[in-house]
């Protein structure tokens, strides 16, 4: 589902060229939980970006679903985003003017669907993540684990088979946190391919691989056993 | 489309989120927008579309112009007359109008109306019914149907007080009875403002009458027909008749002109052109404000933005959302700005009254102008929408997502942009603040004017008794004296005088020693007790006064005013000089023996010419008779006294006006005070705009950089120490402003320097003042939020952050 191939990131900077990224390569299948793992600056939200198509100004070679990312137009880039892709944030991001509802709707909005369609998928994702009754509501009044249960729902709305988050616990206490993996878990189950970024060895045992990055390098991966991922 | 719907209900509900910025980004759009619109309209009125007239652009005036001395007649002679109403291929429409009086018998005295006897067609010009009843019927003007008038509104209220059953009633002239058939608008004031009737009349067959120019005539050209072309014909005509008839019409052109030039001298033109840039200038403020306001506005929603990104919103996409938001603010900002217009316009019809700027028609918003408002708002919202919109959405998402809000920092460039919006309101603002001060400065100096006499308790009246019964000079003059006894005796009056005014007047060629000539002005003056000269308080440099042995003597004797003394260079002893005053029949000489001062009799900045004095005695009628009273008591208290006398003394005078001179004089600077009092508005509105783009950027900056102040204070920073930084990170872009501005003033104030009395563009006094002014004005702006900066608690704010 994804290549890449010798990914690079760097900043010019007045003391000279500073990376952030080193040649990075890697596959993932479609299907996939990866957690991607690391110290601070180690690349891990960069990485992510660059997969999410956030960032552009990188060198290498990105390839998804066989469509060769690195050569693509920035309105082509964003037509295979709209199509795949899926984000969810540490810090939620909602908008905080908009309702429950209106958040939902806001990716739909960018994918030419009719208004009528708009509604039933919207109405169908409330039902499905528990949220209708909270669907008037505005990002202020809810709580951090269902702000980030409404922006997972508002990541997957559209479908994507790629789901990217980066540390969506990192703002939520422990119960909080298990109940967005358990989700995270159960949209992996049916099909959705996902790649997490986190500091939590515990969540990071939701997944089937770990990749690790140091100082822009990828440092090693781990694949996780049944048991292993069982026993947390 | 149901997209963009949401766009419009989000963006109405962002507007409402921040409703301090919406109300303020409004109210300057307002401000800017409604100032503009309502100089427009004033400056169409007057300026552009005065004419309340269809297809007004083929409207001429035609008139003499004396070649020799550069003087306008009021239009042209009979014979040009007739030769014009043959031209059907050029004129499709000739209208004349000659000034006119009746009189009637007032309470006391005569009263003498003025008004203009038109040709039967002149109403059909205008594009405009009248307030009350109709104008001119078919075959009203033509012998024996001429006994209707039409009356102007402000004649209408005060001798009928608004009575609207004056129509169709018979009013008894001396010379004629008349019925009212009309009254026409307030603003109808045509040829001229203070106009009270108009009276229909064919003007009278005087094929031979070439040195009468004096009526007016308005043509309506045939469509196609050009000025030039028009003027072509003008000048074959004068042509030919200087070579036939010389004597009258030799040095005579003929110009056409667009009769809406006919409301607009060059004064009214710089005018009304100084406040269109005065207004441009708050318009560009409050562009610079709007532009800045929006930029911290869509700074705020960075992260927004990026997160819109990320969940598949495309460049244009987001474009589309700013900018609908912006369009919203200024179709609302232009709303308010028709309000704005509104109280505009009836402000400036206050302002500035119908004698100083004559418009006939009201002054009113149209769908023209409503249209280009719409369309101004909208661009504004466009041009303001689309610069900040293209920073935001310019910026690095992934840096915008992992930031918090107040962490995002403006880019360098955005920072700078900002400055120089600050930077260029403040030097826009400079120069209103200077062209207010240059104005003040003016009026201050043109109130110190010395007029060379005491305006204070003096009352100046023109006489007009029935000239026909005093074509005996000796019966005038025993008139005078009899009058001056009569107001000499009063109680409360110091001293009368008389004279006769050299208004309208030919000037006099006279020649010096030295044989210099000069063109000069002759008045006449009482001798002894009458001499006005004396009761006006003017000061008499050397010399003696006129005296009765003056009168009627073998040699013959002058009084000049200073300048006339200068013209002829009589140096510092001019009495006994000779002056020749220059004439078919040879020179005639004059003993210069008394020099006066210059007088300014009328109004203060009246251009002094070369004037002498003779006793009245030797003038014959013609020249206008004015009588001068110095009194010891409050001037109106003694003027129905005054007028009794007069009574008593020839019934059948015509009513005389009594002007104080104090006031006449003061009066006579109204022009001046309004320019003044509308550019200190101007530059209030533009100094207050300003000061809130100064307010709005700092704070903001302020704002955002809470972290930063209270790690200073953190590190040990006194409150002291940062509010001195952030005063002199608010004060480095006001100087440069300041900086910037007095250039633009010294390169623009030469537009504005002729509309100055004895005031340079460069006056160092109005310039510091305003830019003190401003500095103080500022540094309060600046201060407020560097207070606030400094009262960062690095507790609280560390934590939250």
């Amino acid at each position: 589902m994804i290549q890449l191939k010798n990914i690079e990131k760097c900043y010019e900077t007045r003391a000279g060229r500073t990376y952030v990224l080193r040649q990075i390569t890697l596959d993932i299948e479609e299907g996939e939980f990866i957690t991607v793992m690391g110290p601070s600056a180690a690349g891990k939200t960069t990485l992510l970006n660059i997969l999410g198509m956030l960032d552009s100004d990188w060198t290498g070679e990105y390839h998804l679903f066989d469509q060769a990312v690195h050569t693509l137009k920035p309105k082509q880039r964003l037509a295979l985003n709209k199509q795949h892709i899926g984000f969810v944030f540490q810090n939620f991001n909602l908008l905080d003017t908009l309702t429950v509802y209106e958040n939902l709707d806001v990716p739909l909005s960018y994918r030419n669907i009719k208004a009528s369609e708009r509604a039933a998928m919207v109405c169908d994702t409330l039902d499905r993540f528990g949220i209708v009754g909270k669907k008037d509501l505005f990002p202020s009044q809810l709580s951090g684990g269902q702000q980030q249960l409404v922006g997972v729902a508002r990541a997957v709305i559209a479908g994507p088979t790629l789901l990217l988050a980066d540390e969506p616990t990192g703002n939520l206490h422990s119960s909080q946190g298990e109940a967005i993996m358990d989700l995270f878990k159960k949209l992996n189950r049916e099909g959705t391919t996902i790649i997490q970024v986190t500091h939590s060895e515990r969540y990071a045992s939701y997944g089937k691989r770990i990749i690790k990055l140091a100082d822009g390098w990828l440092d090693g991966e781990i694949c996780l056993t049944e048991t292993a991922r069982k026993d947390g | 489309m149901h997209s963009l719907w949401q766009d419009i209900r989000y963006g109405c509900r962002m507007l409402a989120k921040d409703p301090g910025v919406t109300a303020v980004a409004m109210l300057t759009l307002a401000i800017g927008i409604g100032a503009n619109m309502a100089i427009l309209s004033f400056v169409r009125a007057v300026l552009l579309d005065p004419l309340p007239a269809r297809h007004a652009d083929q409207l001429v005036q035609i008139r003499a112009l004396d070649k020799s001395s550069g003087q306008y007649r009021m239009g042209v002679n009979p014979p040009t007359l007739d030769e014009l109403h043959q031209r059907d291929e050029i004129f499709s429409e000739l209208v004349v109008f000659e000034n006119h009086s009746v009189t009637y018998q007032g309470e006391l005295f005569q009263e003498r109306v003025w008004g203009n006897k038109v040709s039967p067609n002149f109403f059909d010009m205008w594009d405009i019914a009248p307030q009350l009843g109709r104008t001119f019927a078919a075959g009203e003007g033509q012998p024996g149907k001429d006994n209707v008038i039409v009356l102007s509104h402000a004649y209408w209220k005060s001798r009928f007080g608004g009575r609207t059953s004056v129509i169709g009633e018979t009013i008894q002239f001396n010379e004629a009875d008349l019925t009212v058939v009309g009254v026409m608008p307030p603003d109808f004031q045509f040829p001229y403002n203070g106009l009270n009737y108009w009276i229909a009349g064919e003007y009278p067959v005087l094929p031979d009458a070439y040195g009468y120019r004096d009526f007016g005539l308005a043509a309506r050209m045939q469509p196609g027909v050009t000025l030039a072309q028009t003027q072509a014909l003008l000048d074959a005509i004068a042509a030919r008749h200087a070579q036939d008839h010389p004597i009258d019409n030799k040095g005579f052109s003929i110009t056409v002109r667009p009769l809406r030039m006919m409301f607009s001298t060059e004064q009214i033109q710089k005018t009304l052109l100084s406040l269109m840039v005065a207004v441009g200038f708050i318009l560009l403020i409050a562009c610079a404000n709007l532009a800045n306001l929006l930029f911290a506005r869509t700074e705020n929603r960075k992260r927004e933005l990026a997160v819109r990104s990320a969940l598949g919103a495309g460049t244009l996409r987001l474009l589309r959302q700013l900018l609908t938001q912006s369009i919203l603010l200024a179709i609302l900002g232009g709303s308010c700005g028709l309000l704005v217009t509104y109280w505009g316009i009836e402000a400036l019809t206050i302002l500035i009254p119908q004698n100083i700027m004559p418009r006939l028609k009201p002054i009113e918003m149209d769908f023209g102008l409503l249209g280009l408002t719409l369309v101004l708002s909208i661009a504004a919202g466009i041009g303001f929408g689309l610069v900040p919109a293209w920073f935001a959405c310019r910026g690095d998402i992934g840096n915008s997502l992992k930031q918090t809000v107040s962490a995002v920092s403006p880019d360098r460039m955005r920072r700078r942009l900002s400055d120089a919006l600050v930077v260029s309101q403040v030097a826009l603002a400079v120069v209103l603040l200077s062209g207010a001060g240059l104005m003040i400065s003016s009026v201050v100096k043109l109130l110190k004017v010395d007029p060379g006499y005491d305006p204070t308790n003096l009352v100046r009246t023109f006489l007009t008794p029935p000239w026909d019964d005093y074509q005996d000079l000796a019966k005038k003059d025993f008139l005078l004296q009899q009058l001056h006894e009569r107001w000499s005796s009063l109680p409360g009056v110091d001293s009368v005088g008389i004279g006769t005014s050299y208004g309208g007047q030919k000037p006099e060629l006279w020649a010096g020693p030295d044989g210099t000539t000069v063109e000069v002005r002759k008045a006449g003056c009482g001798v002894g007790d009458e001499n006005f000269l004396r009761t006006m308080g003017a000061r008499l440099v050397a010399g003696r006064y006129l005296g009765t042995s003056d009168i009627g003597a073998q040699r013959k004797t002058i009084v000049i005013n200073e300048f006339m003394a200068r013209r002829f260079q009589l140096g510092q002893d001019p009495i006994g000089k000779i002056l020749a005053r220059v004439t078919d029949q040879g020179p005639v000489n004059y003993e210069v023996v008394g020099v006066v001062g210059d007088l300014r009799d009328y109004v203060l900045n009246q251009e002094i010419e070369p004037v002498y004095y003779r006793p009245y005695q030797e003038i014959p009628l013609g020249p206008p008779l004015f009588v001068v009273v110095r009194t010891a008591v409050k001037t109106r208290s003694i003027l129905t006294s005054l007028r009794n006398e007069l009574k008593d003394l020839e019934p059948a005078m015509n009513a005389p006006v009594f002007e104080i001179v104090e006031i006449s004089l003061y009066n006579s600077t109204g022009s001046h005070r309004i320019y003044m009092k509308c550019m200190i508005l101007s530059a209030a509105v533009g100094l207050g705009l300003a000061v809130l783009g100064i307010y709005g950027v700092l704070a903001y900056s302020v704002a955002r950089r809470t972290k930063e102040m209270a790690i200073r204070i953190a590190l040990g920073a006194l409150p002291s120490n940062i509010i001195r930084n952030t005063v002199w990170e608010g004060l480095r872009t006001v100087l440069l402003g300041i900086a910037l501005g007095l250039l633009g003033t010294f390169w623009l104030s030469r537009f504005i320097e002729s509309l100055l009395f004895e005031t340079t563009a460069h006056d160092p006094m109005p310039l510091a003042g305003a830019v003190v002014l401003l500095i103080g004005v500022a540094t309060i702006a600046i201060w407020i939020p560097a207070r606030r900066a400094a009262k960062t608690d690095p507790i609280v704010t560390l934590r939250y952050e």
